[in-house]
């Protein structure tokens, strides 16, 4: 083979190579390369090459100087000025030549230069940013790439002083300064409903116009960018060396997920400055391992001290706050803002602002100073150990407890001091399960933690289970504790869905056992009719659509039987299990049956909603109700009523999300209406709007994965996202886009059915997508894409082999079994077999 | 009235070559090379004079001002595309001219040619032009066309656009071609 003939081909799979994204490079060379080493050596090399360029060769040779930027003419701006330079790219005032009115704004480039997938993901981002509109941030209008391929950003241009020099200037006192930083907690507030984390707080972020109003600047646009120096790696991790360390959250500078807490941290860090004139950590160094031990492990001093030590040091003329003013309620304030761990600092930056107010209007605040309640982590702080660290600390304690407690069960020689023992040790096991179990829960990093605690946990449970014959306190205690243990279980990433179920079966044996032998008490009832529909939840998730149906059904006839001792715990069920019933009837395509069952569902629930107005959950259930209702009428086929049943699902969601923005099921249940209306508009055939509610729904679920991305919902969600959305762009006719947004989706699904057999759900979604991807890449002239379009082929029909030896297959696993059966004939390969 | 361009060729002439060429007369295009040469040269140093007051050479300005100034008005798109073609390699020769007669030649050094010491220092990741030709050469060998592509992005300026007309490609293809040839450039270069 001749060298040219050589390079053509490491030139068409690199180049393969560079339009899937990074993450399933390697299994395509895979595929591509076989067993000619020589050419995945040289391809890899490459790839390694392109992603280390960078800004290589990206200036025409000979440099250009500042003063002849202007001019310089990026999409439809031209450049007036470089305005400054920062880790993340560089930022020039410009104008818009067609704009009549000349308005000047501010466009950042970024330093380095973005692929395909990175390409596609910052413009939804960018959709989000602009969907930002308060009169306290600078709005994003305008962005696209560079003909060098890096992203910019246009966005209003703040002409004013950072907040501090603002401050320092005007020399604003105490109560000036902290109804300014109010108004700059009401701008973040409200990006925060809007799911938009800041990430890079700073003061030199925060300007302030002529007219004193603040301005946020580069709200979220810190990941943006960032990512764009190097569109292959983690964006957290790349973050760090571009953020001031100073204003970074613990979390931050240990690479760990980002979330509102973080940037209430950094609110805190821009008040203490803002009042003391100096920042709470000193940070001399760039030893990453400096920065964290500092961050991490350090407390930072009193507001108040720190004034006072600034007033020594460097007196000034101007107004300052006086140490006085801050000693208290200030002191407290700001290290409330300030703590290490994120659930402990303030909820919101409302909250935050709120304690101010209260403060400004001599109100008692609602901060506490850190109590003895906290030594614990103290300690462990101090010892050099995170949060996750300190949990497994706690998880060993348990297992040690597990063994104290069957030794004191033996121990024969003073039985009633056995008893008391017995009783105090199941009291602190209860407390730690549960107590702790729900301190770390939200902490980032502390999956692996939570891990071992709750295998500790179940270890545990089994034990004292065989000592709990006789005591029904103590066997409703461990009910309890195996529910919840099912609830972790099904809600872990790495956790198998299987392994929950069996924690439900155990819960349920014991409430069962209860309620049979005992006063048929309603709380055991109620946990009866909670467990069964957990487990047809759990089996709906496993794709058991059967089993799913059967349990339904029995909870449903079970709170029928319950009717005479019906508390409000049990009548609110009633819907949920119709609702969730409903929808596996669609899944099935027993589209009757479904009409009737979900059609009682919506009549239950808006009758509940009647009855308890104030009743978030109820009105959460209520949406639910709608959406499977136009779930049903899809399958039907009636898509116009659909659709407007999806949105009302929608309007009532989008409400409850912006009263209660933490409550994930909210934010969860609002994904499930965004896909729905997606899926209608596509049925309708308005497909621009389709896609545009498919790419808002992802954008959505990308949200909802970064919060947490060791929940396993948020991974399907995102999974099953990028495949409906992928799907549509086939059918609109966009099939580069499409491969892309497939395989990544596939990626997500492959991950989440390795990691658990039993996901059915995920599975099923790989069924679907690689039914989609093989209908573009059979249908493409390429013969490597011709080549993978046949093995995808032959992996869908493995999938949904498995799938069909489960039980029944859902409406949509049938359509993609056709359609890859009648693509078939395409590979001469498995048309025979 | 424009002073006369070179000894022996008209204006106008220039189109008249570029036509010429592009209906297929190679002798054209040997007798456009050396006109068009010496006025980039001589454009490039009066750029390199002003320098001192704060100027810098760019090439997308010394290319598009020697085509006005060679072919006035007269030419139409294709011909257009033509010169920057030419007009991009002869920018190459000069750069690397410039970079030969100022001594720079210290490979290895961490010396970035650059056409004024002035100047700030060149972007970290801008390449030393000699060793970026030396590279080029190879990368010509086996794939012409990405070669090429780099000369007129590099060398002659042009966007990724003007770039993918003038080799007759999709934006998406050249686009890709680019990167290609980024990443063989970069690893030859830093290796």
């Amino acid at each position: 083979m001749s060298e040219a003939m050589g390079w053509q081909r490491v030139k068409g799979v690199f180049q393969a190579a560079l339009d899937r994204p990074p993450e399933a490079r390697a299994a395509f060379l895979d595929t591509a390369c076989g067993d000619d080493l020589d050419l995945r050596r040289e391809v890899k090399s490459l790839l390694g090459a392109e992603e280390r360029a960078g800004a290589f060769l990206s200036q025409p040779a000979a440099s250009t100087t500042e003063e002849e930027v202007a001019g310089r003419r990026i999409g439809p701006y031209r450049l007036l000025g470089k305005i400054g330079e920062g880790g993340m790219g560089v930022v020039y005032r410009a104008v818009r030549d067609d704009d009549v009115f000349r308005k000047t704004v501010a466009l950042k480039i970024a330093h380095g230069s973005a692929g395909p997938e990175h390409l596609r993901r910052l413009g939804q981002e960018r959709q989000i940013l602009g969907r930002l509109q308060h009169p306290n941030i600078a709005t994003i209008f305008d962005g696209g790439t560079t003909d060098d391929g890096r992203p910019y950003l246009v966005m209003e241009h703040v002409e004013g002083q950072p907040i501090d020099a603002h401050c320092a200037a005007r020399g604003l006192g105490t109560r000036e300064r902290l109804q300014m930083f109010r108004a700059v907690c009401g701008a973040v507030h409200y990006a925060h409903q809007n799911l938009v984390v800041h990430r890079d707080l700073k003061a030199p972020n925060i300007l302030v116009t002529a007219e004193g109003q603040p301005k946020l600047l580069d709200f979220g646009i810190a990941k943006l960018l960032a990512a764009g120096v190097d569109p292959d790696s983690a964006p957290t991790a790349t973050l760090l060396p571009m953020m001031t360390p100073e204003y970074a959250s613990p979390e931050q500078v240990r690479g760990q997920p980002v979330t509102t807490a973080s940037d209430v941290y950094s609110l805190g860090v821009v008040l203490y400055e803002l009042l003391t004139g100096s920042r709470p950590y000193a940070v001399r160094t760039d030893s990453l391992e400096e920065i964290v031990r500092t961050v991490c492990e350090t407390q930072p001093p009193l507001p108040s001290v720190a004034a006072e030590e600034r007033g020594r040091t460097a007196p000034s003329a101007a107004s300052r706050p006086a140490p006085s003013e801050l000693r208290g309620d200030i002191d407290t304030i700001v290290l409330k803002a300030l703590r290490k761990e994120p659930d402990r600092r303030y909820l919101s930056a409302l909250e935050m602002s709120e304690d101010l107010r209260r403060h400004l209007e001599g109100q008692t605040v609602l901060a506490r100073p850190d109590t003895v309640t906290y030594r614990l982590s103290k300690f462990v702080g101090r010892h050099r150990l995170g949060a996750g660290a300190a949990a497994l600390v706690l998880a060993s304690l348990l297992g040690g407890l597990a063994l104290t407690l069957r030794q004191a069960r033996i121990a024969e020689t003073n039985r009633a001091r056995a008893d008391q023992r017995f009783d105090e040790v199941r009291k602190l096991a209860n407390t730690l399960l549960f107590d702790v179990h729900d301190d770390i829960r939200d902490l980032p990093g502390a999956t692996r933690a939570r891990e071992r605690l709750v295998a500790t946990a179940s270890k545990y449970l089994d034990s004292l289970s065989a000592d709990a014959h006789d005591d029904p306190t103590l066997r409703r205690d461990l009910a309890a504790a195996y529910e919840r243990l099912g609830d972790v279980l099904g809600r872990t990433l790495s956790a198998k869905y299987g392994d929950s179920l069996e924690s439900y079966r155990k819960a349920l044996a014991i409430r069962e056992a209860l309620f049979a032998a005992r006063s048929r008490r309603p709380e055991d009832a109620e946990g009866m009719v909670r467990l069964e529909f957990r487990i047809g939840q759990t089996l709906r998730a496993m794709n058991r659509l059967a089993d799913a149906e059967r349990t339904f059904r029995v909870a449903a006839e079970q709170l029928q039987a319950f009717e005479s001792r019906t508390t409000r715990d049990l009548r609110s069920q009633v819907g949920g299990v119709l609702t969730q019933l409903s929808e596996v009837l669609v899944r099935l395509d027993r589209g009757e049956a479904a009409r009737r069952s979900v059609e009682q569902a919506v009549e239950y629930e808006e009758a509940f909603g009647r009855d308890h107005p104030d009743d978030v959950q109820a009105r959460s259930e209520l949406a639910l109700a709608y959406y499977v209702d136009a779930d049903a009428r899809g399958h039907r086929g009636e898509h116009l009523r659909a659709l407007a049943r999806v949105q009302q699902a929608r309007a009532i969601l989008e409400e409850l999300v912006r009263r209660e923005p933490f409550t994930s099921l909210f934010v969860r249940r609002l994904l499930f209406s965004l896909h729905g209306e997606a899926l209608e508009l596509e049925a309708l055939g308005r497909t621009p709007e389709a896609l545009e509610a498919h790419r808002h729904c992802l954008a959505v679920a990308e949200r909802v994965r970064e919060q947490d991305p060791q929940d396993r919902f948020g991974q399907i969600a995102l999974a099953a996202a990028m495949g409906s959305l992928g799907r549509a762009l086939v059918s609109a006719g966009q099939p580069a886009e499409a491969l892309s947004t497939l395989r990544s989706g596939r990626q997500i699904a492959e991950q989440i059915a390795a990691a658990d057999p039993g996901a059915g759900n995920a599975r099923s979604e790989l069924a679907m997508v690689d039914s989609s991807l093989a209908t573009v890449l059979l249908g493409s002239k390429n013969p490597v894409d011709r080549q993978e379009g046949c093995l995808t082929l032959a992996r869908g029909r493995e999938v949904l082999a498995q799938l069909t030896s489960d039980g029944p297959l859902t409406a949509e696993s049938r359509t993609a079994l056709q359609s890859l059966e009648s693509l078939r004939s395409c590979c001469p390969s498995l048309a025979s077999r | 009235m424009p002073p006369p361009l070179t000894p022996g060729i008209a204006a106008g002439e220039v189109t008249r070559l570029l036509q010429a060429w592009g209906e297929g007369d190679a002798t054209a295009r040997d007798r456009l090379i050396p006109v068009v040469y010496a006025e980039l040269r001589r454009r490039a140093a009066a750029y390199l004079r002003r320098e001192r007051s704060g100027h810098t050479l760019r090439p997308t300005d010394l290319v598009h001002e020697t085509y006005l100034r060679l072919c006035e008005q007269e030419s139409g798109w294709q011909n257009r595309d033509q010169f920057f073609g030419v007009a991009s390699r002869l920018m190459r020769r000069i750069l690397v001219d410039h970079a030969r007669a100022r001594g720079a030649a210290k490979r290895g050094a961490g010396l970035h040619v650059t056409l004024a010491e002035s100047q700030a220092p060149a972007a970290a990741n801008e390449p030393d032009v000699l060793d970026l030709d030396a590279a080029l050469d190879e990368l010509t060998a086996i794939d012409e066309a990405q070669a090429r592509l780099v000369e007129l992005r590099y060398f002659g300026g042009l966007t990724l656009e003007e770039t993918a007309s003038l080799l007759g490609m999709s934006r998406a293809t050249a686009s890709r071609e680019w990167r290609t040839a980024k990443a063989w450039l970069y690893r030859r270069l830093r290796r």
